[in-house]
Order: structure tokens, then sequence, then C-alpha cells
């Protein structure tokens, strides 16, 4: 998984380094996320693999997925990519496409866990909250999960902080057993 | 023993009020792999080299590669409840262990967690395993000596106080009892011990224990296992472990003794985890950095001086000087000394004490090479009457070799070349010492002083260890009064040599053996 990671980087980099010379941001990174999730269905992925359909055909295949007609240079990278025997790493791709798209337009992603439906209000001061820590704008990504008891836990990149209930019975366990 | 419920709840409700939840901010990753040991952790992309990681169930880990994308861990103990998907936690602390006088004559693993059934180690203070050592205006040369309590070491390689000399030969030569009979000659003197033993059997260590505790040795030492069954990670630190515990004692003004028992199975060990992490192996499948594994550490062993313990204990400890004394181990295989490892900790450490397979089963023990033996430092610190009487066996030991391997051809030899080899002989029976049984340096004086002024020339050779052994013994109960006056002054002059001369006089006169 981590691997995957070092051998897409370049190819997010690269590719985020021409949408932004050909200012289509957007667009490429819908095409990748739509790619992604093609290329990680089963059957896409045996015709892929399948040394008997040529790549032609392949891309052909892909585009018939894109909302919007690809510029060349989407073209030519899926053909890189395909040549390369890179294509299965979209995922990859498409998320440091994405991440290095939001430091582009300074956003951060916050993922927020809750066990209850946030208030829109609610929301607006998390928003309100992160800004002033962040410094930059902020985009909230929410979740439901009923296993936190009580409480949210927010995750921005790596940063986790944990206000749950449940972390705080995990907490109150593991002192108790001494 | 009855439990008492209601204490029980009582304490539970105690701890449950004084609880204090941290909801503070933390780094978290995921375990992409485990294996042999090795745990790769995606995420945590702020984690710091060498940082304490936290698995599930309170198990840690030490993080060792930082690569792009993920972070290669060794789990320190059992990983096999780990699996991929797992959370970890960066804690943002670099690898710790409890330090402090608490710790004397405990048995503990790398971790500094008791593992003598003697119970929890209530130890105030806490040190990093990885420090930097002393820089050059803290240090002070080394100028007190540390006795062995073993004639030929003390004679011939003298160690002093902060001095690193290394024990090195084949297996089965007597290295570990070189370095038990120097702990258990701390005895009184101040000097804390720790013996670090590493990749060993743990019924060796058990038998190391047993053996400081008969000899009463075992409240002044602290004993840091990692034996064959713990994870190579764990022999991989447990020398840094100890070497942190007795920078305690250095850094407060006090003197320390450390032993790693031993630094080869330490470097088996490194070279293991870095394999398992993927570095690249180099000589004998090496990873590039082994002799800065060595290098670091044996370098924190130092003397340091006034002005420094002073700043280290906020002027608490004003106008004494601290020292850590590294007594590493080195096993060869086969007397090779140019292999890898010990060539490193050769040209590492001030000195080597050299044991050989061969003077062993010659019966000679301890077995020193005088010959490749050497103490770069020690002179210096070398108390002032061994220095005097010890000089003129090193030369007796010396010439006797050359004239052994010389006469071997000669039938006849004239009467100078034979009393050299008579000497020399008496000499190298001299050198030989029971173990377990250090020397005062009184009575190594008086063995000297003996051997120099030719008290043993008409004593048979195989007599002269029962000659030695009742001399002692006269002395203690005759002439205590002189043992007494030469270990406490330790120095050597005209007056000492006649009250000397007398004794062995009256010995020779009345004493039997």
């Amino acid at each position: 998984m981590s691997d995957n990671f070092t051998y897409s980087r370049p190819y997010g980099e690269a590719a985020f380094k021409i949408a932004i010379e050909d200012n289509v941001i957007n667009q490429w990174s819908d095409n990748l996320k739509i790619l992604a999730m093609v290329v990680s269905d089963k059957d896409v992925k045996a015709v892929l693999a399948d040394p008997k359909i040529s790549q032609g055909s392949c891309v052909k295949l892909l585009m018939g997925f894109l909302k919007s007609k690809p510029d060349n240079n989407f073209l030519n990278f899926m053909n890189l990519l395909l040549d390369n025997k890179r294509m299965f790493y979209m995922k990859e791709i498409s998320s440091i496409f994405d991440v290095l798209k939001s430091n582009h337009n300074n956003v951060r992603v916050v993922e927020v866990e809750s066990s209850h439906q946030l208030s829109d209000d609610q929301i607006q001061s998390l928003i309100e909250l992160f800004k002033n820590k962040y410094q930059s704008d902020i985009q909230i990504d929410q979740t439901v999960n009923s296993e936190l008891i009580a409480g949210i836990k927010v995750k921005v990149n790596d940063e986790v902080i944990d206000l749950s209930l449940q972390n705080r019975f995990n907490q109150i366990k593991q002192q108790l057993i001494i | 023993m009855t439990i008492n419920p209601t204490e029980i709840s009582d304490i539970i409700k105690a701890k449950i009020k004084e609880y204090d939840i941290k909801s503070a901010a933390h780094n978290e990753g995921t375990v992409v792999s485990v294996s042999d040991g090795i745990a790769i952790v995606y995420g945590i992309t702020d984690a710091l080299q060498g940082e304490m990681l936290e698995f599930p169930n309170k198990t840690f880990g030490m993080a060792l590669n930082l690569e792009r994308d993920s972070v290669g861990a060794v789990i320190l103990g059992d990983y096999k409840h780990i699996s991929e998907g797992d959370i970890v936690k960066c804690t943002g602390r670099i690898l710790e262990v409890p330090v402090g006088n608490e710790l004397l004559g405990r048995v503990v693993n790398s971790l500094g967690e008791p593992i003598d059934n003697n119970g929890a180690i209530d130890a105030k203070d806490s040190s990093p395993i990885e420090k930097i050592a002393p820089g050059v205006i803290e240090r002070k040369s080394v100028d007190q000596p540390v006795q062995t309590g073993l004639k030929s070491v003390d004679a011939m390689v003298p160690i002093g106080r902060g001095q690193r000399e290394l024990i090195i030969g084949d297996r089965q030569t007597g290295k570990t009892a070189v370095a038990i009979d120097a702990i258990i000659n701390q005895k009184d003197t101040g000097v804390k011990c720790i013996y670090v033993a590493i990749g060993q059997k743990a019924s060796s260590v058990a038998q190391v224990v047993r053996k400081l505790e008969e000899h009463d040795a075992l409240k002044h030492t602290i004993i840091v296992a990692a034996t064959a069954s713990d994870s190579a990670a764990m022999q991989y630190i447990a020398p840094y472990a100890g070497c942190a515990m007795g920078e305690y004692f250095r850094d407060i003004g006090e003197d320390a003794l450390i032993v790693y028992d031993d630094l080869t199975k330490q470097a088996w060990a490194y070279r293991q985890v870095s394999l398992l992490l993927k570095r690249p192996p180099g000589r004998e499948a090496y990873p590039g950095d082994v002799f800065y594994l060595h290098s670091r550490l044996l370098e924190r062993s130092a003397r340091i001086n006034e002005d420094a313990v002073s700043e280290l204990t906020n002027g608490k400890v004003k106008g004494k000087t601290g020292s850590l004394t590294a007594l590493p181990v080195i096993e060869t295989q086969a007397g090779d000394v140019s292999a890898f490892v010990p060539t490193n900790v050769i040209s590492i450490t001030d000195g080597q004490i050299f044991l050989e397979s061969d003077l062993f089963n010659a019966g000679i023990r301890p077995a020193i090479n005088a010959g490749l033996s050497v103490s770069r430092v020690g002179g210096a610190a070398q108390t002032k009457i061994i220095k005097k009487l010890g000089g003129g066996v090193r030369l007796a030991l010396a010439q006797y070799r050359e004239l052994a391997a010389f006469s071997q051809f000669a039938s006849d030899l004239d009467d100078a070349t034979k009393k050299q080899l008579d000497r020399g002989q008496r000499v190298t029976e001299l050198m030989k010492q029971n173990q377990y049984s250090p020397l005062s340096v009184a009575e190594m004086a008086l063995s000297l002083y003996a051997a120099n002024e030719g008290y043993f020339d008409d004593v048979e050779i195989n007599k002269v260890m029962s000659f030695e052994k009742s001399l002692h013994e006269f002395a203690r109960s005759n002439h205590k009064d002189l043992l007494d006056m030469i270990n406490k002054s330790l120095d050597y002059n005209d007056d000492v040599a006649s009250k000397m001369k007398s004794t062995l006089d009256d010995f020779k006169a009345n004493g039997v053996w």
C-alpha cells in the first residue's frame, strides 16, 4: 500500500503540473476519480490485463466511462500509464492529485466522524474553528459512526483529535487493566 | 493472601476519579504489513527517528526507517496480536528507560521492566536510550583506577575510570569471568555496576545473577538481560538501555562500570533487524552503519569534569567528577580478530584484554595474552605502587616469551638465560588466579614485590600458587597493619618496601606452603 503511493507519486505530480498549465484541474480531477473507480472493477481489470486486447481498445474502453471528452494530454497520460503498467495505481494517483489540488487551492479536507448527524450550525462552527487553526479554507467530509457512542472524531491528514466517548472508555479500560 | 473486595473497588474508584482523559491531538497511521517483528506503517508522516510508536494492546515499537510514504518500525515484545490495518499512534517521545538507584540489585529487560519477580521498580527518573556522548569541553582525562582485583589485568593492562577496555577472545576463554570478577571487586568501592547480557542463554544470565548474589555484589549492580529468546530488536537496544542507566550515575558525579556481554551478538541482532528492514547489506552482510552502532555506544562511556556534573545536576553536586567505564566483550571465531566487528571495536576502544584458548587450556587462567593486550590510557590511572612493581612483571614476561621460543633449540644455556627462564616461568605461574577471588591492592603488591625481588626463585613451579596463597594468609594474620597501610595510601616508598621485605623474610623463615 505504501509502495503504491511511492510509485504513483511522480505520475500524480506530473498530471497535476499539466492540469495547472492547461487550467483544467477540475476536469482532470473528475476524470481521474472516475477512472480510479472503473479500474478497480474486476471485469475491467481482466480486460486491461488481457494481452490479446490492444492498448488502443483499452483506451477506447476507458474513455467510454468518462463524462466529458478528455483532452489530448489526458489521452497521452492514459497511454503512458498503460505502457508502464501503472494503470492499476489509478486510485493512488487520483488521491495524490486531489491532495495537490487542495494544497493549490489552500483547502484542507477535514474528516469528521460523529455518532449522530451534525446540524448545519455545528458544521459551520467546526469550519470556523479549523479555519483559524490551519489558516486555510476547510472542506468537511462528514460520516456517521454509531460506534463512537457520543462525541466526534476529527482527522486531518495523519493528525487525529478523538473526542468520542468510545475513546474515553478505551482509555479507562486500559488504565484499569493493571 | 486474601483480597479485600472493598479495597479493590476503592482503588478502582480512586483511579476513575484521578484519571485524566487525554483528548489531545495525536498522529496516527495504519499497519500495512507485519513480519518477523517488523511493521511497515502507512501514515505518521511526522514520526521521529527512534520514536516510540504505540500499537494496539499497549505494545510499543520503535520507528527506524523513515521513508517517503511509510515508516519501518521494530516491535518491542510480542507482535502476534498485531495485524494489517491496526492503528498505530505516535507518542512524540524517543524510547526511554527508568534510571536511578532504585534499579540497583534488580534484573530488568531492555525496556527497564523488572523480570526478577521482585515487584515493580519505583524509579523516579527516566532517560532516553539514545543520547549524544559528552563533548570535548565536558570531559576530563582518565586518572583514577578501576581495580579489577585480577593481578594480570591490574598489573599489565590497567583500566582507568572512564576508559573503554575491550575483552576479546574465542568462546570458552573466560571473557565473562574477567568481567564478573571486576564487578565483584567493586563491592564497597562506591562504583555502581551494570551488566548487560545480550543474546545469552537465560540459564547463563541466571547463573551470573546467582554468583553475584553469592558474593554480595548484586546490591551495587543492575542486570539488563536480553536473552536469546527475546526479539532481535530487544537485543539491539539492550546496550543503549544499560548505557542510559550507567549515564545516570556518571551525570550525578558517581562512578559506574558497565559490561556489554557481548557486542558481537548485538551486531548480529542489528544485522537481522537491518536486513528485515531491507537496508542494503555490506561486508559480512552487516549494514553500512555497524561501526556507528558501536562507536556511538562506547563514546558515551567517559569521564566528565566537575563543571559538567554541577551543570547536569543544576548545582546540586559540586566538585565531583563522574565516570562511566565500559568493558565491552567481543567473541571471535577461531581467534580471527580481523573480522569486521572485532576490528571495528578494537579501533574504537582504548585497549583490549586478549584472551586465548591455548593459554586457557594450558591452565593459565585468566588466559590473558600479555603481548597482545594493551591499555592505551590506563597507565595514567594505575595506582603508584602497582605501577612501580608491575613494570618488572611485564618486562620479565616479555623477555621470557622471547627466550622460551629460542631455548627450544638450544640444549646448553648460560646461567643468566636460565635464570630469566626460571623467573619467567614463575611469573607466568603467579599471574594465574582463581575465579571469584579478587585481590586487594596490598595483596597484589606483595605478590609482585616477591616476584621482583626473587622470593619465588627457589619455590618449585607447581608450588607457586600455594606459596602465594599462604603468603597472603600469613600477611593478613601477622602483618595486617602493612596491608592496611598500602590499601590506604596506595603509595610506594622506601618505608613500604622495607616493610614488605621484612614481611617476606618473616614468611620465608616461619611460614609454610
